[in-house]
This record gives C-alpha cells, sequence and structure tokens, in this order.
C-alpha cells in the first residue's frame, strides 16, 4: 500500500532531513515512527502528504507513483489521506459540527450526506452531545478526536498522524490511541509518530525507529527486526 | 456518474460564492474602501467618455458650419456654375461633402430676411438692382482643410472670367473649430490618463484587501490545502470577493452617472449645446452601459484578486 524507496530529503545544502530511507506498509497495519525531535518522522509523513517532494527517491501510496502525481492531482490525493495533526488544527469560528462537516463540503458534498454522515464519526469518537461546541469549549483530547472525526469522516484508506498526543495529558492520549485503535480495525491503515514510549510499549504494534534521518530499527508487532 | 460530478460541482460553486459573499461581509470595512475606488474609477472612465462624445459632437456641430462660398459675375449663367459644381465633385481629392446653389434672387431674399427689422436698410436695399447680389455656391468639405484646395481651384486661370471672389480670405473660423478640436483630444487623452491612474489605485487597493483577507484566512486555508480541497475551492471565494466589489462599483457609478451628471445636464445645456444629444445618445444606449460598467467592474476586481492570489496564496508543495 505504501512504499518509500532510497528516499532523500535534504533542506539547503547541508539540512539532510532523510537518507535512502526504504519501507514498505501493508495495508490495515498500525505503524508507529518513533525518533527523537529532529530524526525525519515528520518529514516521512509530509512527503506521504506531498506538502513537501522528496529530493531523491521514489514514493508510491495506494497505486500512485508520486513522481508521476501533477500538482493539480494533490488535492485528490490529500482526500485519500486523512491527515491529524499535534496542534489539531481545528477552525475556531466553527462548531465540532461544522469542522467535521467542512471535510466533506470541500468535496462537493450535500447537505443531506453531511447531515447524515457527521453524527455517525461523532459517535465513533465518542463526542456525541458536543456537537454545537466550538473548540476552545473542548478539553486537548476532545479536539483531538474531533481532528480525527475530520480526518475519517470522509473514509480514507489511509490514516496520518503527526503527533497527535503530544500536547495532551496521559489520560486524554491514551482516549486518542483508543480511537485510532478504532479506527484501525475498520480497515484503515494508521501510521503515527509519537515520542510517547509509553504508548509505543502498550500499543504492541509494528514501531519504525528514526534516526539522523535513517531506519534505525523496524520492529514489527512480535519484536523481530 | 457525470449527474454527480456535476452536481458536486454545482454544490461547490453555491458554496465558493457564499464563502466569498460572507467574506465581502465580513471585511466590511475594506470592502467598503475598495468599492468606493473602484467605483471612482468607472464614475472616471464614464465621465470621460461622456466628455469626449459631448466635444466631438462640438466640433462635429462646428465643422458642419463651416464652408467656403464661391461668388459669381453678374453674367454667369446657371449651366457655367453647375459645370464648376461638377468638377469640384469629380475631384475626389477635395472630398467635397455638399455643394449648394444660392441664385441671386436667393441671395437678395436671405439678406432681406437677415434686416426685416431695420426700415432704413430695407429702403437702401430696394434702392438696389437686381445684380448687388451675385449668385454662389456654398461648398462643404469632409475635412475643412481640403477648403483651401477648393479655392485653389476656383482661383485658377480656368475659372478667372466666371468667378468674381470667394469668402476663404478669412480663415479664423476653422482655427477655432481646429483649437476645439485640440482640446477635445487632450481632454480625452487627459481622461484616459486619470481612468488608467484611477484604475491602477483600484487594483493596487483591491489587491492589498485581497492579500488581508488571504492573511486573516490564513489557518483556513492551510487547513483547507491540507485536507484536499482544490485551487479553485481556495481560490475561488476571493475571486468572488473581488467581483462583488466590481459589481458594487458597477452599479453605483452608473447610478452615480445617469442620477446625477445627466440629470444635470440640461442646465448646462444652456452652455454647451451639444450636450443635449450626448445625453439622448447615453439615454439610448443605457442598457449596454450599465452591463458594460458592471462587467468593467468584475474585470477590474478579479484581476486585482489574482494577482494578489498568484503572489500570496502559496499551493504548490517544495522540493
Amino acid at each position: 500500500m505504501i512504499l518509500l524507496d532510497r528516499v532523500t530529503k535534504k533542506y539547503g545544502k547541508k539540512g539532510l532531513a532523510l537518507d535512502r530511507v526504504s519501507l514498505h506498509i501493508d495495508p490495515k497495519e498500525f505503524v508507529l515512527i518513533v525518533g527523537t525531535s529532529g530524526a525525519g518522522k515528520s518529514t516521512i509523513l509530509k512527503l506521504l502528504t506531498r506538502e513537501e517532494k522528496p529530493t531523491s527517491g521514489k514514493i508510491m501510496v495506494g497505486g500512485i507513483d508520486y513522481d508521476r502525481l501533477k500538482d493539480k492531482e494533490v488535492p485528490l490525493l490529500r482526500r485519500k489521506i486523512g491527515t491529524i495533526f499535534q496542534d489539531f488544527k481545528l477552525l475556531p469560528n466553527r462548531t465540532v459540527f461544522e469542522n467535521i462537516a467542512f471535510a466533506l463540503e470541500i468535496v462537493g458534498m450535500t447537505n443531506k450526506e453531511i447531515n447524515y454522515t457527521v453524527p455517525r464519526v461523532i459517535e465513533l469518537v465518542g463526542l456525541t452531545g458536543k456537537e454545537k461546541n466550538f473548540p476552545k469549549e473542548l478539553s486537548g483530547g476532545e479536539q483531538q478526536r474531533v481532528a480525527i472525526a475530520r480526518a475519517v469522516v470522509r473514509q480514507p484508506k489511509i490514516l496520518i498522524a503527526d503527533e497527535p498526543t503530544g500536547n495532551l495529558d496521559p489520560k486524554h492520549a491514551w482516549d486518542v490511541v483508543s480511537v485510532l485503535e478504532k479506527v484501525n480495525q475498520h480497515g484503515t491503515t494508521v501510521i503515527m509518530t509519537t515520542h510517547n514510549q509509553d504508548i509505543v510499549h502498550k500499543l504492541k504494534r509494528r514501531v519504525i525507529t528514526i534516526d539522523g534521518g535513517r531506519i534505525a530499527k523496524d520492529t514489527s508487532v512480535k519484536g523481530d527486526a | 456518474m457525470k449527474g454527480s460530478s456535476f452536481k458536486r460541482k454545482l454544490i461547490n460553486s453555491r458554496r465558493v460564492f457564499t464563502i466569498g459573499a460572507h467574506s465581502f461581509v465580513r471585511n466590511a470595512w475594506l470592502s467598503v474602501a475598495a468599492t468606493v475606488v473602484m467605483s471612482i474609477t468607472l464614475g472616471c472612465i464614464l465621465l470621460t467618455l461622456f466628455a469626449s462624445y459631448t466635444l466631438n459632437n462640438t466640433v462635429q456641430s462646428f465643422t458642419d458650419k463651416i464652408d467656403v462660398s464661391i461668388f459669381f459675375n453678374a453674367d454667369v449663367d446657371k449651366e457655367q456654375i453647375q459645370a464648376l459644381s461638377t468638377d469640384l465633385r469629380n475631384d475626389s481629392a477635395l472630398e467635397v461633402k455638399e455643394i449648394t446653389y444660392v441664385s441671386k434672387e436667393d441671395a437678395r431674399a436671405i439678406y432681406e430676411d437677415s434686416i426685416k427689422d431695420s426700415i432704413k436698410e430695407l429702403q437702401s436695399l430696394a434702392q438696389t438692382n437686381e445684380d448687388t447680389f451675385p449668385a454662389s455656391i456654398r461648398v462643404k468639405t469632409y475635412d475643412t482643410a481640403r477648403l483651401q484646395d477648393v479655392v485653389e481651384v476656383t482661383r485658377s486661370k480656368k475659372y478667372a472670367d466666371i468667378v468674381y471672389k470667394d469668402s476663404y480670405k478669412d480663415d479664423a473660423k476653422r482655427t477655432a473649430v481646429d483649437r476645439l478640436g485640440n482640446i477635445a483630444k487632450f481632454l480625452r487623452n487627459a481622461g484616459l490618463v486619470a481612468s488608467i491612474l484611477f484604475g491602477a489605485i483600484s487594483i493596487l487597493v483591491i489587491l492589498n484587501t485581497i492579500r488581508m483577507a488571504i492573511f486573516n484566512r490564513k489557518d483556513e486555508i492551510e487547513i483547507m490545502q491540507l485536507i484536499g480541497a482544490s485551487k479553485w475551492y481556495i481560490r475561488g471565494p476571493f475571486l468572488v470577493e473581488a467581483s462583488i466589489y466590481g459589481a458594487i462599483a458597477g452599479i453605483a457609478a452608473t447610478a452615480f452617472f445617469y442620477g446625477l451628471v445627466l440629470a444635470q445636464a440640461p442646465k448646462l445645456g444652456s452652455y454647451v449645446e451639444e450636450i443635449r444629444p450626448t445625453v439622448e445618445q447615453f439615454e439610448s444606449i443605457m442598457w449596454i452601459i450599465i452591463p458594460a460598467s458592471i462587467s468593467a467592474g468584475i474585470i477590474i476586481g478579479s484581476f486585482s484578486a489574482y494577482l494578489a492570489i498568484r503572489r500570496h496564496l502559496k499551493t504548490k508543495t517544495t522540493k
């Protein structure tokens, strides 16, 4: 489903963010990418969402060869990938319902379709009753669950989460991880970057460790490298 | 499938328009400023057009009155005069527009009519004989500069026996019309320069207004890009917003123009006669002026927004 083949990303002449990284992720996998700050975790995610282009190497996601992807096709790619950010990126002047509906509005869904779909996703992330609240009226964990709902409302095959628990206390962090597990159980491939070793140990999923722009370790569920 | 895609595009277009309209209302003060400047630009263009038409009509009206009279000796008969008229008409270089024959009797009648209120002059006229007023022709040319060529022909040896004199010695009328024509040309150019200047100011003001709107919605735009909004969905609202400035400015400018300038025109008409036909012309083409003005506003607005978007709305990925 996801393939990175000797991908290198340089910022300027000296800033080597990724150095010939190769990895393969199967459909429905839940993959954790760990590493220190600046190791290159977020760069991998940005390359997958085509926020950035690799300096060299090949990327393929769901059969799409990024080398052949035109700029005007990027929005279509992003509609197939759900994205969650550490800082939630919610619209402060829109309610929970409107924030989630926003992802459907931009693809031209009718109000009827939106009114049918959004409450079901709100229920999935456990926010029923909070539809009319604004982001500032919610806790960090709740805000991140709104972001997850927005990311999965179009039922993407892949969900990318960049440090989704980075701004949350342990309890809320687990709430968010639980929701992501639930999404994964519905058949969505989840790729999540994290610093949180507690989550890494408890989740018991495939862990890819990045160090200095290279894959230092790729450990499957059973712990084999 | 195609029907569904069309429906989604339609829904998206409606949403783009709604977001643009909301943004117009949300940035009320900036919107008012942009609309006012654009209204001035369009008003300036309309006034320039109006002034240009009025001056052209004035020049035309004066030009129409310029002619040269060729007077004939008393013994010249009508056939000889007709032969000369035909020669003038047949010479294409002279650009003859019209030749009017004025007989001795007609000349006397015209003079009599002009002095009808003066008994003394009428008495003097009664004492004159029938040859006092010579027969003549009045020649008009399409280009008043050709009148000189006309008299060069009539003063030639060929017509020396029949032509008594001509009225061309006084060139002041033509000089005055030429001067008026130059003033018209100057005012037209000045209007054009003012329109371009205000047009440039409009573009700058709208460009900055849209730039600020882009800045205000920076977070929203970033999120839209990240969750897969199309370029059109992101850019469209700004184009709609600027088009609304243009459309309102177009309506305001025409309302100002027709409501104020044309309403005051009859008063001005007492000073410049040619304003009246211009007003009539503009009233008859109102159904063209109004949509043209609105379209011009929309074009200026969306062009400015396009420039702002190109410069300040980054949608490309970096390598």
